[in-house]
């Protein structure tokens, strides 16, 4: 993995950064770094997310960058592999970083500690670790704007919605596919507590990496268990794999509700007409009808400066990068409110996050109106409002199906979640701050 | 009177007695602890999934076998050949050929693919030991992988070559939901099943058969008659490349022509331990053995360990095969002389 | 192409001759077929081989003799190609060779056996003593694959010449058993008729008699005398069996810790006081 890995990280970071770094040197910039993945099993759907990423700081920079500070961005693979994340972490971890995009759970779980003694933020956004949204343990974790338990109980919300009713879930059976990893195992605690809450029985089944064998698992699932609704936790080619099998074993597509790391092109097309009816949730638009989309598009396309093939732009991976990029930028946009329009150290940028508020009119201000929701950080809550909507596929675009589906936060997450992370400041020893 | 034909004979005896051994264990397992499950259409369907599985990883396992048995090396690389030869194929249908056409041309390329490995890997390290020419196949595996992507990009891709993968239902009327089968899989086995005997035929009763006999039981004796260890590399390479081409496209039309298509040579592994290196059969046995038996637990037995324990219960099975026959169920008998 | 131009006029006369004549001495040892000259052969600073020179006369039957790790072993793997001598030359039919590969000597028209048996155990015995004719079969490997016709019209003309040789080594009833199965006396047997069935112009036997019983040792010494006498093979052969080297063959050289000790007809040998001393008297 080795060899290939460095051959292809070489030729990208070559690619890329030198374009982004040899104007850098003279002025002032505000550094970015990303931990991406460009080879390895998940590379196909890494690049995409990696290609908005990058693409949207182009177009910052292209607009003059935040209040004049332009960002300087260097991006490291690490093929989705733990010991290459933490590697890529030491290379590129500087004061000056602004926050640290692990792009993986497991890389999430070995940087919180890191991150946090070299006061960088890290933003997992939609991944990682759901008690890190508790932000007076976690004062350096960001998991806006939506954790896993979140996306959990908006799923079992959006069937409570379909069956008419929590009432209704009572005796129903819902199974769960996932990776097996931290990543696949976080919603599992979140559903065996709903499950004891509105009476259904749930059955998880793990998946090994990369999830190419699914044949068994889909016997059970549509042989023999036979479960009203099926929620799946995949990435890369797991996700088109059970697609593929459920629809062999006659699984109907429209019971079959994945994650937000599950409803991209690259897990449907693979699958064809097969996949017609499979639901996903997401937290972002879809498609290049946002000014802030039209811009990277005319900016930096045009410009012949984008990092991938224009024709990916506004899929779901894609604009997941650009979203992820959009917050970074907001996070520093207003943190140097707070500290000055200058490049930033981490925790300057920490402070920002802490404060981020981005309203309606901001997201117009951006281009970004009906792109995302409104998001509002605190000291405390690291994760906003933790909604999402569902999305099905049609054979050619991501419909979305559903308003925003709102999860039990208050009443159910949100106690779990201080719960756990007051489990991990005993373990770790740390005394929780004061938030007010 | 034929030792052969009777340990044949004994197996057919055997293994439906094995196979209903194996349900009244799943049936008594699942009558003591209540989070098993057990049907007897449940199982035979398990069990048909489970063997049609197996012979797609005795595709992948062909390719190693072969090359082992003519040179002895373990050729590390076969995994990144089946993804090379997936994406050029899909790269030639994509560029408008139709995919028989493209077929022809990237067993072509495969064809020179594996010239070339002769000519710039092996060439210059014959008469080296065994183990500095498996680190030669680590080297192609690696350079394989990433010329093939740098070639024709990561994305998954999709490969149809128009195998229908709808689920039949036959049996009803014997068991309670009938039996599902995979009609992509079945064909699939069917590719098996031609391929095989193809092979057969070719080692068996051609010349250059007996020539890759001959050099795969000493290579001493193989040079000594004249046989060109150089040529038969190239030819066993080259058919080595065509089988991973055939197993590129089964494998990649059933899960998309991604990066992860490599990572099925670990498959192959405990096909080939439990099989034997050195036996085409082997590889087809051991391949419908550990796919009917992973499946089987990973369906009846899963549930005990939390699931997902059919890759290592894949390895296991072969381990204990391993106990008691280290040369593999029909591996040329290990007599070491003293 | 030239090899085989001029092999013919040699061969033909000879080989009528013998087949009637019973008068041993009649044999005509022809003129030099291959000469080795000061060969030093090396493996990592230990001389297996020191500045030997000797020939191989055309016809005869030369043994080669010397105790264990006299570097018996490696001058035919030296002649055979499968080692490259540090110094010296080899001349062949009249010409140096040049760095020599095993396949290569084998198109020569060298053949040999080797002293652990090396056949194709998985193969029966008929097919092992085809391979033996993989030179001679016209059509490349590539070209057999493609014209499937012609190939079975070839395939069954050597064939006839591989029975000849089963017929001639007596081994009918053993032509469809895997080698694998077949005691150790019978599988010298067969490796020698796959040498023969190359045609060779040289005939390596590597200890050809090693571990047989009397009774397959004459047989062995048998077909040796009677390969050479009707097809006129110069045999160079390894042999620790002294009774059977000085009855079969024509001359003898010496090795001891790879030096060449001596080199002459049997009678000469045996008179060597080196020889005596080295070999016959004091070591052994």
């Amino acid at each position: 993995m080795k060899f290939k890995a460095l051959g292809l990280a070489a030729l990208g970071a070559a690619a890329m950064t030198t374009a982004a770094a040899l104007p850098a040197a003279a002025v002032d910039k505000q550094f970015v770094p990303g931990l991406m993945y460009r080879s390895g099993p998940y590379a196909p759907n890494g690049i995409p997310f990696a290609n908005g990423f990058s693409d949207y700081f182009r177009m910052i920079n292209a607009k003059g960058g935040i209040n004049g500070v332009e960002i300087e961005y260097e991006e490291c693979d690490t093929a989705y592999n733990n010991d290459r994340g933490v590697e890529c972490y030491e290379r590129l971890k500087r004061p000056g970083a602004a926050a640290i995009t692990p792009l993986s759970t497991g890389i999430t779980y070995a940087l919180i500690d890191r991150a946090t003694a070299d006061k960088i933020p890290v933003l997992s956004m939609g991944y990682g670790r759901t008690a890190g949204s508790d932000g007076t343990v976690f004062p350096y974790v960001f998991t806006l704007p939506a954790t896993y338990w979140s996306g959990a109980d908006v799923i079992v919300n959006y069937i409570a919605q379909k069956e008419g009713g929590y009432e209704n879930l009572k005796g129903k059976k819902i199974a769960l596919v996932y990776h097996d990893s931290a990543y696949g195992k976080e919603p599992i605690g979140t559903l065996e507590a709903l499950a004891e809450k509105h009476g259904f029985s749930f059955h998880p089944f793990p998946v090994a990496h990369p999830g190419l064998e699914q044949k068994a698992t889909w016997l059970q699932i549509g042989r023999q268990v036979r479960p009203d609704w099926t929620a799946m936790w995949g990435w890369g080619v797991m996700n088109s794999t059970a697609i593929k099998e459920a629809a062999a074993v006659g699984y109907p597509m429209d019971k079959f509700i994945g994650i937000w790391w599950s409803g991209s092109e690259q897990d449907v097309t693979p699958a064809g007409a097969q996949a017609v009816g499979y639901k996903s949730l997401n937290f972002h638009g879809t498609g290049t009808d946002f000014p802030a989309i039209q811009d990277i598009l005319t900016l930096v396309h045009d410009a012949g400066n984008g990092t991938g093939p224009r024709e990916e732009v506004g899929t779901v991976l894609y604009n997941r990068g650009v979203m992820n990029a959009a917050v970074i930028t907001e996070a520093i946009r207003t943190a140097q409110g707070i500290h000055g329009e200058k490049p930033l150290t981490g925790e300057q940028i920490r402070d920002g996050f802490e404060a981020l508020n981005i309203t309606e009119a901001r997201l117009a201000d951006k281009g970004m109106a009906g792109f995302m929701e409104p998001i509002q950080i605190t000291c405390a809550d690291h994760e906003g409002t933790g909604r999402a909507f569902v999305q099905q596929w049609d054979g050619s675009t991501w419909e979305p199906v559903s308003e925003w589906v709102e999860p039990n936060r208050e009443g159910l997450l949100r106690p779990m979640i201080e719960e756990a992370a007051a489990a991990y400041a005993a373990e770790k020893g740390i005394t929780p701050r004061t938030c007010n | 009177m034929n030792p052969t034909a009777i340990r044949f004979g004994i197996w057919i005896l055997v293994t439906p007695v094995l196979i209903a051994a194996l349900g009244f264990g799943f049936k008594g397992l699942a009558a003591v602890d209540s989070s098993l499950f057990f049907a007897w259409g449940y199982f035979i369907e398990v069990l048909i999934a489970g063997l049609l599985q197996g012979v797609m990883y005795s595709l992948v396992a062909l390719g190693f076998v072969l090359i082992f048995k003519a040179s002895g090396i373990f050729n590390f690389a076969q995994g990144s050949m089946v993804l090379f030869a997936a994406l050029t194929m899909v790269g030639f249908i994509e560029m408008g050929l139709h995919w028989t056409l493209s077929f022809v041309v990237t067993a072509g390329v495969m064809v020179l693919v594996a010239l070339a490995i002769e000519r710039v890997v092996l060439r210059p390290l014959v008469n080296q030991p065994h183990i500095i020419l498996f680190m030669a196949t680590i080297g192609i595996f690696y350079f394989l992988d990433g010329f093939g992507q740098t070639l024709w990009g990561s994305d998954v891709k999709v490969l149809d070559i128009g195998i229908s993968k709808a689920p039949i239902i036959v049996a009803e009327g014997v068991f309670e939901n009938g039996l599902l089968i995979n009609s992509f899989d079945l064909v699939a086995a069917l590719v098996g099943a031609v391929l095989v005997a193809v092979l057969a035929i070719f080692f068996q009763y051609t010349r250059v058969g007996r020539a890759l006999r001959a050099v795969a039981d000493d290579h001493q004796a193989a040079l000594s008659v004249g046989i060109p260890l150089k040529t038969i590399w190239a030819i066993v390479w080259s058919v080595a490349g065509i089988v991973a081409l055939v197993a590129g496209i089964m494998w990649g039309s059933k899960a998309g022509v991604q990066f992860s298509l490599a990572l099925i040579a670990l498959k192959a592994l405990p096909v080939l331990i439990l099989g034997g290196f050195t036996s085409i059969p082997g590889a087809i046995i051991g391949g419908l053995i550990i796919g009917a038996g992973e499946q089987l637990a990973e369906v009846f037995l899963g549930p005990l360990f939390g699931g997902a324990i059919q890759d290592w219960f894949a390895y296991m099975l072969a381990l204990v095969f391993l106990l008691f026959r280290p040369q593999g169920l029909f591996g040329e008998k290990i007599i070491e002389r003293i | 192409m030239a090899a085989e131009t001029l092999a013919t006029p040699d061969t033909d006369p000879a080989s009528p001759a013998p087949s009637e004549g019973t008068a041993a001495p009649q044999k005509k040892i022809g003129e030099t077929l291959l000469r080795a000259d000061n060969i030093t052969l090396s493996f990592g600073g230990v001389k297996a081989l020191t500045d030997i020179s000797f020939e191989i006369r055309e016809h005869e039957i030369l043994a080669i003799i010397g105790p264990n790790g006299a570097g018996k072993t490696s001058m035919l793997n030296v002649i055979n190609g499968f080692y490259h001598p540090q110094q010296g030359r080899i001349m062949y039919l009249g010409a140096e060779r040049r760095a020599m590969r095993p396949h290569l000597a084998a198109r020569q028209g060298i053949a040999r056996t080797f002293q652990n048996v090396a056949l194709f155990k998985g193969m029966s015995t008929l097919d092992n003593i085809m391979t033996g004719r993989v030179l001679k079969m016209k059509s490349n490997i590539f070209q057999q694959a493609i014209f499937w016709g012609a190939n079975q019209r070839e395939e069954i003309a050597h064939r006839e010449v591989v029975e000849r040789i089963i017929d001639f080594l007596e081994i009918e009833a053993i032509r469809k058993t895997p080698v694998g199965r077949l005691p150790y006396g019978l599988q010298k047997r067969v490796e020698l008729a796959r040498a023969l069935a190359m045609e060779p112009k040289l005939l390596l036997l590597d200890e050809p008699m090693a571990g047989m019983n009397v009774e397959e040792k004459e047989d062995m010494c048998r077909f040796i005398l009677d390969v050479n006498d009707e097809f006129g093979t110069t045999i160079a052969l390894i042999e620790h069996d002294m009774g059977v080297v000085m009855d079969i063959s024509d001359r003898v050289v010496v090795l001891d810790y790879g030096r060449k000790l001596a080199d002459g007809t049997p009678d000469e040998v045996r008179a060597n006081q080196d020889v005596i001393d080295a070999y016959l008297g004091v070591s052994h």
